[in-house]
């Protein structure tokens, strides 16, 4: 499951980007969800663990991602921290979601996320309360956000 | 800075074309769009002008400045007339102590500021005018309104042909407040205040099944408008209209003759001090405020507002500035 606190977290790493340049793993960059990360957000392909393709910059280091790619490999392969997921923008959110339906996955909010229309599972760590749409999301979220 | 500046941010792949209007900026939007990739161009071009192989043109202003992470506090000391770039993860925003004090650095500067970040910061009051995201076309990079609003000022989200709200909410808890109980006085409409931005949100969920119309300043509105379109966009039933404010209505609705009036209106970016006022309402309201001052009928003052301003043919080119 998904587990969101929104709002101001003081155990949370604030700056992800940083966090990657400095922690990342090679062996991140090459499996399937790094790789499905990079083609998804930065419509990159990865060509080894050093090298990326982009369509507009040519080819680039695993530095050179979008914030939002980064802060969800560090999501993927991290699994001892939390991370300020701001940098993720909405299309970010089903790949969370699908992260989070393998194990639990804790994530720090600074805005509300869209996670559409659909039907989904996450809790609300600031209340406890878990929610399953868009509408019990908003009312709940919005109370520390 | 004054005025519109047209920027130019290239290298030998990207190039970013686009225009700020105000003081603050807002960049936010989908991941993968190239907010980072801008802020590093910027950067570099700090290092080495020419050396960097970034190249940078302006309309006006001194120069571009990448905002870092370690000496932020005395890099603002230094920098006047120039547009400053603030990347995500920006160690100034990182709790409400840091924010606050951002915000007391920068506001009494003449510079334009270029945010990066999806988060909303109640301490830095801005347009929704002036929220973008980036579009990319090939290389080119341009910024495109990430809120649209129509021609009435209402949010381009749920916008039906009829409004057929029950509830008026006012963030105004004064004269625009005392306008609309007076405008809708004869009717079944129910106009309340949220007394202040701020608590718009709850006052929208403690009404959320109503049909609603929120009203509240455009000027100043970005630190809200993100949860807003958001509760717009998944209840049919809210919708949101965000003139500049409410003495802006008055002043666009012309109901008072004075010459300055369109010509302030019409180039607001050029003449409005960021130095003396943050956000455009303030200087709204100063500005009716001062020209209406020695006008014995017209005199408006925002606390209790003045039956000139209440007759049935003035209210109805006020309320008609918003389509109403």
């Amino acid at each position: 499951m998904l587990n969101i606190y929104f709002g101001n977290m003081e155990e949370a790493i604030y700056d992800p980007s940083m966090y990657f340049r400095n922690q990342y793993e090679e062996k991140w960059i090459i499996d399937e969800i790094s790789k499905k990360i990079i083609k998804e957000i930065d419509n990159s392909k990865v060509i080894d663990k050093k090298v990326i393709e982009s369509p507009v910059l040519g080819s680039i280091t695993p530095n050179d991602l979008s914030g939002g790619a980064k802060t969800l490999i560090l999501i993927a392969h991290d699994k001892k921290n939390i991370f300020n997921a701001t940098t993720c923008g909405e299309n970010c959110a089903s790949l969370l979601l699908e992260l989070a339906k393998k194990r639990e996955v804790n994530i720090n909010l600074r805005y509300i996320m869209d996670f559409g229309e659909g039907e989904f599972k996450i809790k609300i760590k600031n209340s406890g309360k878990i929610v399953k749409n868009m509408n019990e999301l908003l009312a709940e979220a919005t109370k520390f956000i | 800075m004054k005025g519109e500046v047209k920027i130019n941010i290239h290298n030998n792949k990207v190039i970013y074309e686009f225009t700020l209007k105000r003081n603050i900026t807002i960049v936010r939007g989908k991941s993968g769009t190239g907010k980072t990739t801008l802020y590093r161009l910027v950067s570099d071009y700090m290092k080495d002008n020419k050396g960097s192989g970034v190249k940078i043109t302006m309309s006006s202003g001194e120069s571009c400045i990448a905002l870092s992470d370690t000496d932020w506090e005395n890099q603002i000391k230094k920098i006047k007339n120039s547009v400053v770039f603030i990347d995500e993860g920006f160690n100034g925003f990182k709790n409400g102590k840091s924010i606050n004090d951002f915000i007391r650095r920068i506001k009494k500067t003449d510079n334009y500021y270029v945010v990066f970040s999806r988060e909303s910061f109640e301490e830095i009051p801005s347009s929704v005018e002036e929220i973008y995201e980036i579009e990319t076309s090939k290389s080119k990079h341009t910024f495109k309104k990430f809120y649209e609003l129509n021609k009435s000022h209402r949010l381009n989200v749920n916008i039906s042909k009829k409004d057929n709200f029950i509830l008026l909410i006012t963030e105004d808890s004064k004269s625009g407040k005392q306008f609309f109980k007076e405008y809708y006085k004869r009717t079944d409409m129910k106009v309340d205040s949220a007394n202040g931005n701020s608590n718009i949100i709850s006052k929208i969920n403690e009404n959320i099944n109503k049909e609603l119309m929120i009203v509240a300043d455009g000027a100043a509105f970005s630190p809200y408008i993100d949860n807003v379109y958001k509760i717009c966009k998944h209840n049919k039933n809210v919708n949101i209209c965000l003139p500049e404010s409410f003495e802006w209505m008055i002043l666009k609705s012309g109901i008072l003759k004075v010459k300055q009036i369109d010509e302030t209106l019409n180039n607001s970016s050029e003449i409005i001090d960021i130095t003396k006022y943050f956000s455009w309402e303030k200087f709204f309201t100063y500005f009716l405020e001062d020209i209406t001052k020695d006008k014995k009928l017209l005199k408006y003052e925002k606390k209790k507002i003045s039956a000139y301003y209440l007759n049935e043919k003035n209210m109805k080119k006020i309320a008609a500035v918003i389509g109403l």
